[in-house]
């Protein structure tokens, strides 16, 4: 029965945030049951038989609605029988970086909801500061866009920051075997890798990838870029390239700038409904996040 | 941090289990936002009465602008989830959908809403006038009516 789940189950399921708060948390709780067996769940391999859900923010008013949709009722519960495991209900989000801040606040905000708790493999992960510094652009640090999106890997396994011009920060969870593949590389600008010091294998990543050369400053004020970059990544997903291994992870993005800048002539087209949807967007800064700690998180 | 939950084995009676498979499968499910996009440019103005000028129309919405993307990156069976009303957009939807070869087999009709529509007005210079965004059936798509799709 269960194979036969998993057969007809698609590889990924994307929705986006013009979806209401109820749709999303049905379709999502239907992503994480899905084929997995209920006496089984800590023997197997975390991410496994699941279908892997994709969300994209949509806008800085409608980006929240995940959150609301995963504090749903439905998912009472869930979080705590994966303590150990602490398995993230969304496993990729595109968040720019409005998006990113507005979702970092509201689970700061909502500290009673133990759904946004980090579980037990994160205490054993101490990412430096001193190493985002020294390894990371400068404003990946002072704008604490490093901290936001490490806030985020309780609820997003891959999260996809767009940056515009100053290119793409992917923050992810690595588990398992994929681990050693990181910690392995040697070091290098642009890369931080931080292994859990004890525990299951796990590890953080941070990687920045500088934006395409020809997309300028446009890029991220582009309507409908961000949906470009989404869907190249959920087609780059789908085609098997596992964003856990290091060259994955390179592909995937990869993948993802250059079929932005190769359609941005269609992209600037993209009409009237999406530019309803930004004109929401706000546009003051993002803000100074960089006195949060890692371990107030 | 929460104290420690008891080390046994978890009983999932919270979550049911169920089914979670399209009709026909497909490896990628968009669902959200298709809308149909109505632009008119002027080529003269003032603006106060009609004016002669181009009006096109295109599909968008984010869901859309997603799956075509992935669809153009060679995921040929992407299937695009998104409510379409039992009127004339509906159907234009459904069609533009098949011009390009994706499948529409995703397209949830509803009953009483219309089709998203987002209609602005430009004008001569290619600036925004106005418009109108009638937008509002994504959000009243429900579970109930995804599940069809989602569960055989």
């Amino acid at each position: 029965m269960i194979s036969k789940i998993k057969e007809n189950a698609p590889k990924l399921v994307c929705l986006d945030g013009n979806l209401s708060v109820e749709t999303l948390s049905e379709v999502l709780q239907h992503c994480q049951i899905n084929g997995i067996p209920s006496e089984s769940l800590l023997l197997t391999p975390l991410d496994a038989d699941r279908v892997p859900a994709f969300y994209e923010p949509t806008s800085d008013a409608k980006s929240l609605k995940v959150l609301k949709a995963i504090e749903q009722p439905r998912f009472e519960g869930f979080h705590s029988q994966n303590y150990e495991r602490s398995i993230p209900i969304l496993s990729y989000s595109t968040p720019n970086l409005h998006e990113l801040k507005i979702l970092f606040s509201h689970i700061r905000e909502t500290e009673s909801a133990s759904i946004f708790e980090q579980g037990l493999w994160f205490d054993y992960i101490n990412v430096s500061s001193v190493d985002m510094e020294a390894r990371l652009p400068k404003w990946i640090v002072q704008e604490g866009v490093a901290i936001m999106g490490i806030s985020l890997l309780s609820t997003v396994r891959t999260v996809i920051i767009k940056s515009g011009a100053r290119g793409v920060l992917v923050v992810s969870r690595v588990s398992g075997d994929d681990v050693a593949r990181w910690t392995k590389l040697p070091r290098r600008k642009g890369l931080l890798v931080t292994a859990s010091s004890g525990g299951p294998p796990e590890a953080i990543v941070l990687q920045h990838f500088p934006a395409l050369e020809l997309l300028g400053a446009e890029q991220g004020s582009v309507t409908g870029a961000g949906d470009s970059l989404a869907g190249a990544i959920c087609a780059a997903l789908v085609s098997g390239i596992e964003l856990g291994t290091p060259e994955g992870m390179r592909r995937v993005v990869e993948i993802g700038q250059r079929y932005v800048r190769s359609s941005s002539a269609d992209v600037s087209l993209m009409g009237p409904s999406r530019a309803a949807v930004a004109t929401l967007k706000s546009s003051e800064a993002v803000g100074d996040f960089s006195s949060i700690r890692l371990d107030e998180l | 941090m929460p104290a420690l939950p008891s080390p046994s084995l978890p009983t999932h009676n919270v979550l049911p289990i169920a089914k979670f498979s399209p009709p026909t499968p497909s490896p990628l499910l968009v669902v959200g936002s298709l809308a149909i996009d109505l632009s008119m440019n002027p080529t003269s103005s003032p603006l106060s009465t009609t004016s002669p000028g181009r009006v096109s129309l295109a599909l968008g919405g984010v869901a859309n602008n997603i799956a075509y993307a992935a669809f153009a990156l060679g995921v040929k069976d992407v299937m695009l989830v998104s409510p379409v009303g039992a009127d004339m957009f509906g159907a234009i939807a459904r069609k533009g959908l098949k011009e390009r070869g994706m499948r529409a087999d995703g397209l949830v009709e509803g009953q009483g809403s219309s089709t998203a529509v987002c209609g602005i007005l430009l004008d001569e210079g290619g600036e925004l006038v106005g418009g109108v965004a009638d937008m509002g059936i994504t959000t009243e798509l429900s579970g109930h009516q995804v599940r069809p799709v989602l569960v055989v």
